[in-house]
């Protein structure tokens, strides 16, 4: 199992860069994930987190792709997760009390949490 | 910047340890006090949570266990027994001992840790259901926690931005109390920047839980044991089960939340020893520095600089006694060290002994406390094992069983005095005779006075022991308090009545940074004594000396004084001029006179060692800086005084 979080494997895609998150996704790595979200977010109009190989994530992450999802909002640009919100991951954010309608910020724009075709 | 944490993690968890041990001794004496149960608990689960976060699984697997058994005695399903104490007070000094050798993360439990872990086990096993010894004995489950009527509380957590940094997981604190009862957890995102502005090390979520649990307040409460209660918590009872029988849940009203919280919050900053020393240092050069300016003003007599020299010297003054204060501890904390001295001591040596403290809140420099501990462990290791005589004994002699130790401390002017006293069967004066002149410290036959009698047991390898035990009979101890006392420019004395029970009272100085001292001068030299030794001055003419027929002799009012004239001692040049001054000093509590040539007046002396080539020169402790820049020496009047004997 990777333990380490992997910030990486940036690739283009039908116009839409994919960044993967692998691994422990926690607060050690918080920075180095934000700088890669920031670059992306400033480099294309779609960003998709594939967070399929994730195998724990903490609320600093949370906290952060909420942050990033409203900055694309913001911009006027589109973020997604991929697979949209895998069950591991949605599980760990309803531990840490994120709900896809009812985290607060849901004013500011539809929750990452929501598929985007639902949204 | 982890690191930080960790040290801050550290430094608390010696504190938390100290505070179970405290705990655990007092719930000996009594059992049944379940407020102690719940500090001794918190203390514990507080030390577990905290290793776990920093990596010490060991140590919260550790204090996992020892949390099961508390948790079945805060449930009133265990007694507190001694056995019991004694067992968790092991666990306590494991985990002190995993903590220093910071073992706790990689090496696991060691073979004394688990003997401690079976120990812990079967206290869980023998006292509860099968089913809840299964239970509390699972490594990484949720403590135990007493069913006491249902209650519903709305948690508003709102965290300091910095909770991650501090190593804090929220998900663990959500998760312990989704273990007491069912709860909805909802957080909220509205503070969260936008990506450009956020810090991602900050936490910006804050949480509503909204719990329905059956375990009590406390349990709530506990989940939140690494966060600020105060400022980052807030628990409102929405429905309380118990609403009918108020009296047995007192804390579950959110008032009595407050005013608990309210208790424990003392504003304070915990700042490095180092940097207070500095403080004190920077003040001690300030200090000199005013001193100076004032007596510059002085000499040129200008009115403008001289009002300015008296306001620096009132700021100075209050800055200066500001500065040390930060470094007054209250001595509690050494004498609570004293409570399991006196429980393992007793135990071992198979006597019932109680620990009795008074004046803990007596304020000390904290260099004088590290200082006071040796000498104060050596003296209460005396007590136990000389003084206190066994249940049978004591019972034969009429005495209560339990035999009990003193340790009281007050301030008394500018010196703290702190007596050790116990109530066993007093010092044996015909041993200590008999020891004496076998030492060939007294001539056989001498008919000592009763207090030069008791002073032998200060002469280096004294002991009356006829057994060299653990505790004591190899005769290092008491001369170990005497020269401690004297580097600390304090004294010892000792009263003992045989039957009664020994008082040996130590008198010391509140600080050693700064003194008031009586400043005199010797040929061209100036001299510092301190103002605590000083009584009075009174001159010493050449009619003087000549009724004393060249004896160092000098007639005060009614009585008789000896003297040492300075101006020999320190072979001073030049003439001593015709009227002499004698500063008259109580030595272990003898008058004796220094001759000086003036006496120049008092003096605020900041101390400054002497450094180590001179360290061996007797009747000097240190120096200071006069406000001329010249440096005066400190005399060391009790070194003088025995030196002066030694050559009669």
């Amino acid at each position: 199992m990777n333990m380490n979080l992997a910030v990486g494997g940036i690739s283009e895609a039908e116009g839409s860069i994919v960044l993967t998150l692998s691994g422990r996704a926690t607060i050690q790595h918080a920075n180095e994930a934000k700088g890669a979200l920031y670059g992306a977010l400033c480099s294309s109009e779609r960003v998709v987190v594939d967070v399929s190989g994730v195998t724990e994530v903490d609320p600093a992450i949370f906290q952060l792709l909420c942050s990033a999802h409203r900055s694309a909002t913001e911009l006027g640009k589109r973020m997604g997760l991929e697979p949209a919100c895998p069950e591991p991951f949605r599980k760990a954010a309803e531990a840490a009390g994120f709900h896809p309608s009812g985290c607060g910020g849901e004013a500011r724009g539809e929750c990452l949490l929501v598929k985007e075709e639902d949204r | 910047m982890i690191d930080r944490y960790r040290q801050a993690f550290l430094d608390e968890a010696e504190e938390l340890l100290a505070e179970l041990e405290l705990g655990l001794l007092e719930l000996e004496q009594s059992p049944a006090d379940m407020e102690l149960v719940g500090r001794v608990f918190r203390a514990m689960h507080t030390i577990k949570g905290s290793s776990a976060m920093f990596g010490y699984d060991a140590i919260a697997a550790l204090g996992h266990e020892v949390e099961a058994v508390l948790e079945l005695v805060r449930s009133n399903r265990l007694a507190v027994t001694t056995p019991l104490v004694g067992t968790i007070l092991l666990a306590r000094d494991q985990i002190k001992a995993m903590l220093a050798g910071t073992a706790g993360g990689c090496d696991g439990i060691t073979d004394g840790g688990r003997v401690i872990v079976a120990s812990l086990r079967e206290l869980v096993s023998s006292s509860a259901s099968p089913a809840v010894a299964e239970r509390a004995s699972l490594p990484g489950s949720s403590p135990v926690y007493g069913e006491c009527g249902e209650i519903t509380c709305l948690i508003r957590f709102r965290p300091h931005p910095d909770l991650f940094l501090r190593g804090i997981n929220p998900l663990q604190i959500l998760n312990e109390l989704r273990g007491l009862g069912p709860c909805r957890v909802v957080a909220h995102t509205d503070e969260v920047p936008l990506l450009e502005e956020l810090d991602p090390e900050l936490c910006y979520l804050r949480w509503d839980v909204e719990l329905v649990t059956a375990r009590g307040l406390d349990a709530v409460q506990d989940a939140f044991i690494f966060v600020d209660q105060e400022r980052e918590v807030e628990i409102e009872v929405l429905a309380d089960a118990n609403d009918i029988s108020p009296d047995e849940e007192v804390g579950s009203s959110p008032g009595a939340i407050e005013q608990h919280n309210g208790e424990k919050s003392i504003s304070s900053i915990r700042v490095e020893a180092a940097k207070l020393d500095h403080l004190v240092n920077l003040v001690g050069e300030l200090v000199t520095v005013q001193a100076r300016i004032s007596q510059t003003a002085a000499v040129r007599n200008d009115t403008e600089l001289l009002a300015l020299a008296e306001d620096l010297e009132r700021l100075t003054g209050g800055l200066r006694d500001n500065a040390l204060n930060i470094r007054m501890l209250p001595i509690g904390g050494t004498f609570n060290r004293f409570r399991r001295i006196v429980h393992d001591l007793g135990m071992e040596l198979g006597k019932e002994v109680v620990l009795e403290t008074w004046g803990a809140e007596t304020e000390l420099d904290k260099t004088v406390i590290e200082r006071l501990t040796d000498p104060l462990v050596h003296i209460v290791r005396n007590s136990i094992d000389h003084g206190i005589e066994t249940p049978q004994l004591r019972l034969a002699a009429g005495k209560p069983r339990q035999g009990a130790i003193h340790l009281s401390a007050q301030h008394s002017g500018g010196s703290v005095i702190i007596a050790i006293r116990d109530d066993g069967a007093g010092m044996d004066r015909e041993a200590l005779r008999a020891r004496g002149v076998e030492r060939g410290l007294i001539p056989a036959g001498a008919e000592l006075p009763d207090r030069d009698l008791m002073n032998l047991i200060f002469a280096p390898g004294f002991t009356t022991s006829e057994l060299v035990t653990n505790v004591s009979g190899r005769g290092v101890g008491m001369d170990v308090v005497k020269r401690a006392m004297d580097s600390l420019r304090g004294s010892v004395s000792v009263t003992s009545l045989p039957g009664d029970g020994t008082t040996i009272t130590l008198t010391i100085p509140l600080t050693l940074a700064i003194i008031e001292s009586l400043l005199v001068r010797v040929g061209p030299d100036c001299f510092v004594l301190p103002l605590s030794l000083v009584e009075e001055c009174v001159e010493l003419t050449s009619a003087d000396r000549a009724k004393a027929h060249g004896r160092h002799l000098v007639r005060v009012r009614d009585s008789i004084v000896p003297y040492i004239p300075l101006r020999e001692r320190f072979g001073a040049r030049g003439e001593a001029p015709e009227i002499e001054q004698v500063v008259i000093t109580e030595v272990d509590g003898k008058r004796v006179g220094l001759v000086v040539d003036h006496v120049i007046g008092e003096h605020q002396t900041v101390i400054k060692s002497i450094g180590r080539m001179f360290r061996n020169v007797a009747g000097v402790s240190g120096a200071t800086i006069l406000g001329n820049g010249t440096v005066a020496l400190i005399l060391d009047v009790q070194q003088l005084v025995q030196d002066e004997v030694l050559a009669a």
